[in-house]
């Protein structure tokens, strides 16, 4: 039945969410700042795996890793020209997050640029979808719903065990501590950009082999990773998974009573509720007096 | 009495920042709230201001329920504050700063339009009137200079000048001799000894005792949110349990 | 003859950025609050001129005014998380706000025909005349005019003085006895009413409009008009969207097809942003933007 598709597809656009709600808590995370960027490492990553496969007719699996060698890449970048030097001025969140804004309309519009505003398509065939209780999920979705997982659990994993993981974790808290106990501070948080560009790139892909590769996927997918990453508590990052499915299942159910094209409107009508009356997320622990009053 | 305070409480997630505190402050007194660090004063302040809901507990100020007013209602009513760590608007004048504690028609949007020459007369007369202010603190040679440039002990009486010219009746000043030189600290025991004379109530937190045993008519002390000991300085220097509270603190005695 | 309409052209639309800037500035530049959603007062003062001249026939000073007065209604609405949040937070609901009116402008389609846009809004007719060309460049200097003197009035009186103490430190402002709750109603509905002007100057100088012309970009676009020009100042706004409008202007005339000139447009624009910040984030006429405490 109809409820149970608008389901399962708010579970797929909630891996995607679910991922980008994760890059975009941990940059938060050890930073501090929302950083819009990861929307357009996506797009990038996107049409640089369509580039090499389809373009220069590489190996899907060398165009997947070289395509994420290059978002690696411009995060470190980004981080680097932009990011770092604000951070050194002692700029405000709100700086950052137009400085990321920036950022994200540069690239995205050297995509267009360089790709031109035609339709492009990895040209997978269509394969026939499993079918469960009438609602249909295809091989492509399946796994994309599975690599999201996967991948969450593996940072979980990561975070909580390997030296690295617990440098950040340690920046995460403060700072100033952090560096007095011998962390590289700046080469932590350049690696963090490079993990969530990791996580963007392969969101990017997953869904470009679904759909395809947009210039303007970009600015939607990663406002609701941020939508997510409210909702779960920002700073978060295992909050954020419960984030990204809430938001994928709630706007996908939701255009069963508004015309589908108020989807993004649902996401941030949820968006400004939470940042009213519960600033937290759900799951937040850490607050910040400055957001209220 | 101006202000009563009565069995007022506030937690903080858990910690007990002021626990049944209870206190009057009569009209024309220099008060002293003094206690260790962590005791609850400043909190004791945030309350009275209305920069914070209590959990329980009253607050009277002229014989009135505050403590449903919002901080700008309060204000209203006539009470003024100084800050511990000095908030001054720093890209404005000394001058500009001190014209903002003023009620001026020429703030409503409406005057600005329709009474122009009004809004004109009345922001002379204030500048006039503020002016005042700034020579009572020794800073008229300073009015036109931008806060952030004044020395950390101008903006300690440019801040006091501002609480001035809100012509409030009770000054909540927090820490108003911190840091300061010996000299400054002096002129402002003569400024608060002044506003008394002009009628004015303060009360004031310090940590530098000597000042407050030569200014206060009052001391209360506080320790874990609660009012331990009240009386005049002598009184108070004397009581067992003061001296339990500030034993094994860091002080300045 | 040709070059004679396009700088006319390029005149009036920079009087309508003029327009923007400086409303934005009074309530961002101004009083701190922090508005990435101003593009959404300019579209509904656009929409409501549009609709109210084309299925009610009203005449346009009316479908102006009341494009004006309909924006100043939501710039009461976006009042409310003004007072609740603050910094980025602020910022991301204003970013909200736009995008659910651009969404109901694109998915309302009984009111705004969604992506089809209005097409045919008639140009404003005054004692017989037509204003099109020359005669609505002089209609729109007159508002500017209007805006600038206004603007540059109460900012100029105690009122603007409340406003930068606001944005300095709320906190103090309301200890000093004020109701700042107001005072951001106040910039906010002056913000919005003249942004909508601009978008019934816009709808009915262009005579088509369509959700494609009210995105973020447009926000982001103005923020940096006001960022040029540097915080708090008004004439600052205006030397801010005189350069931005004109600044891609000779991508215009390189033989490149529209989306790359569209495409080369945006990285001018968003790398002018981030140089701004990084270099000079005061602008050129204005203070140093919000700073975060060490």
């Amino acid at each position: 039945m109809v409820l149970l598709q608008l389901l399962v597809n708010g579970i797929i656009a909630g891996a995607i969410y679910a991922l980008m709600a994760s890059s975009f808590s941990l940059i938060y995370n050890i930073i501090k700042f929302m950083d819009l960027s990861p929307g357009a490492l996506f797009v990038v990553s996107a049409f640089s795996a369509y580039a090499f496969n389809i373009l220069f007719g590489l190996n899907f699996l060398v165009s997947l890793i070289l395509a994420l060698i290059i978002v690696s890449i411009l995060a470190i970048l980004i981080n680097k020209i932009v990011y770092k030097p604000l951070r050194n001025k002692n700029a405000s969140n709100f700086i950052l997050f137009l400085a990321s804004f920036g950022v994200f309309l540069f690239i995205t519009a050297l995509i267009l640029l360089i790709f031109g505003a035609e339709v492009r398509t990895f040209g997978l065939p269509i394969t026939r979808g499993y079918e469960i209780s009438g609602a249909i999920i295809t091989k492509t979705q399946i796994l994309l719903i599975v690599i999201s997982l996967v991948l969450f659990l593996l940072l979980q994993l990561f975070m909580k065990t390997t030296k690295l993981g617990k440098a950040m974790r340690a920046i995460a808290d403060d700072k100033q501590i952090a560096s007095t106990l011998g962390i590289n501070v700046e080469k932590t948080i350049a690696i963090t950009f490079v993990i969530s560009s990791l996580l963007t790139g392969i969101a990017g892909i997953l869904v470009a082999l679904e759909q395809n590769p947009e210039h303007t996927m970009g600015l939607s997918v990663i406002l609701k990773g941020l939508t997510a990453s409210i909702i779960g508590g920002i700073g978060n990052v295992p909050a954020a998974l419960v984030g990204g499915f809430l938001i994928g299942i709630i706007e996908n159910i939701g255009i069963w009573f508004l015309p589908s094209g108020y989807k993004d409107a649902i996401a941030f009508v949820i968006l400004i509720l939470f940042l009213l009356f519960r600033p937290k997320g759900l799951f937040g622990v850490k607050t910040r007096e400055e957001a209220s009053g | 009495m101006l202000l009563k305070v009565k069995n007022l409480q506030k937690h903080f997630r858990g910690i007990r920042a002021v626990h049944d505190c209870n206190f009057i402050v009569d009209q024309n007194q220099i008060v002293a709230l003094i206690g260790p660090n962590g005791a609850g004063k400043t909190t004791v302040f945030n309350l009275v201001t209305g920069l914070v809901r209590p959990d329980k507990g009253d607050i009277h100020f002229k014989g009135e329920p505050i403590i449903d007013l919002s901080s700008y209602q309060i204000a209203r009513l006539g009470i003024t504050r100084t800050f511990q760590l000095i908030r001054l608007f720093p890209k404005l004048t000394a001058m500009e700063n001190l014209l903002l504690a003023k009620h001026q028609e020429g703030e409503k949007i409406l005057s600005t339009i329709l009474r122009t020459r009004y809004i004109k007369h009345e922001e002379q007369t204030n500048r006039e009137r503020c002016l005042e202010f700034l020579k009572f603190v020794g800073l008229e040679n300073k009015k036109n200079s931008h806060a952030c440039n004044l020395s950390y002990g101008q903006q300690k009486l440019l801040e006091i000048a501002r609480a001035l010219a809100t012509e409030a009746d009770l000054l909540l000043l927090d820490e108003p001799v911190a840091g300061v030189s010996p000299i400054m600290r002096e002129k402002i025991k003569e400024l608060l000894l002044r506003l008394k004379k002009e009628g004015k109530t303060i009360l004031f937190i310090e940590h530098d005792m000597k000042f407050v045993m030569d200014l206060a008519d009052k001391v209360i002390v506080m320790d874990y949110g609660k009012e331990i000991a009240i009386g005049t300085p002598k009184q108070v220097q004397k009581n067992p349990k003061v001296l339990q509270a500030y034993l094994g603190k860091k002080v300045k005695l | 003859m040709a070059l004679e309409s396009y700088i006319i052209h390029l005149l009036i639309l920079i009087g309508i950025y003029i327009i923007l800037s400086i409303s934005l500035n009074l309530a961002m530049g101004f009083t701190g609050l922090l508005n990435i959603g101003h593009v959404a007062f300019y579209g509904i003062g656009a929409y409501t001129s549009a609709l109210l001249v084309l299925n009610f026939g009203v005449p346009f000073w009316i479908g102006l005014l009341s494009g004006g007065l309909v924006a100043s209604f939501f710039g009461l609405l976006l009042a409310i998380p003004s007072v609740k949040l603050k910094g980025d937070y602020l910022a991301i609901a204003t970013l909200g706000f736009a995008i659910i009116i651009e969404n109901i402008f694109r998915n309302w389609i009984s009111l705004t025909r969604g992506p089809l846009g209005l097409p045919g809004i008639p140009k404003p007719i005054l004692f017989g005349i037509t204003f099109s060309g020359f005669s609505y460049l002089i209609l729109v200097g007159i508002f500017v005019l209007i805006t600038y003197i206004f603007i540059k009035h109460i900012t100029n009186a105690p009122f603007g003085r409340l406003l930068k103490a606001i944005r300095e430190d709320e906190l103090v402002v309301s200890s000093l006895g004020k109701n700042i709750i107001k005072y951001k109603i106040h910039a906010l509905v002056i913000s919005a009413v003249f942004a909508g002007i601009a978008g019934g100057l816009y709808a009915h100088y262009i005579t088509y409009i369509d959700p494609s012309s009210f995105t973020i970009l447009e926000s982001i676009l103005i923020i940096s008009m006001v960022l040029v020009g540097g915080l708090a100042s008004v004439e600052g706004s205006i030397i801010g969207a005189v350069i931005l409008v004109l600044l891609p202007e000779p991508l215009r005339f390189l033989p490149l097809p529209s989306f790359a000139i569209g495409a080369l447009r945006q990285m001018i624009y968003a790398g002018l942003l981030i140089y701004l910040l990084i270099k000079r984030p005061q602008g050129i006429l204005g203070e140093i933007p919000v700073e975060k405490e060490s």
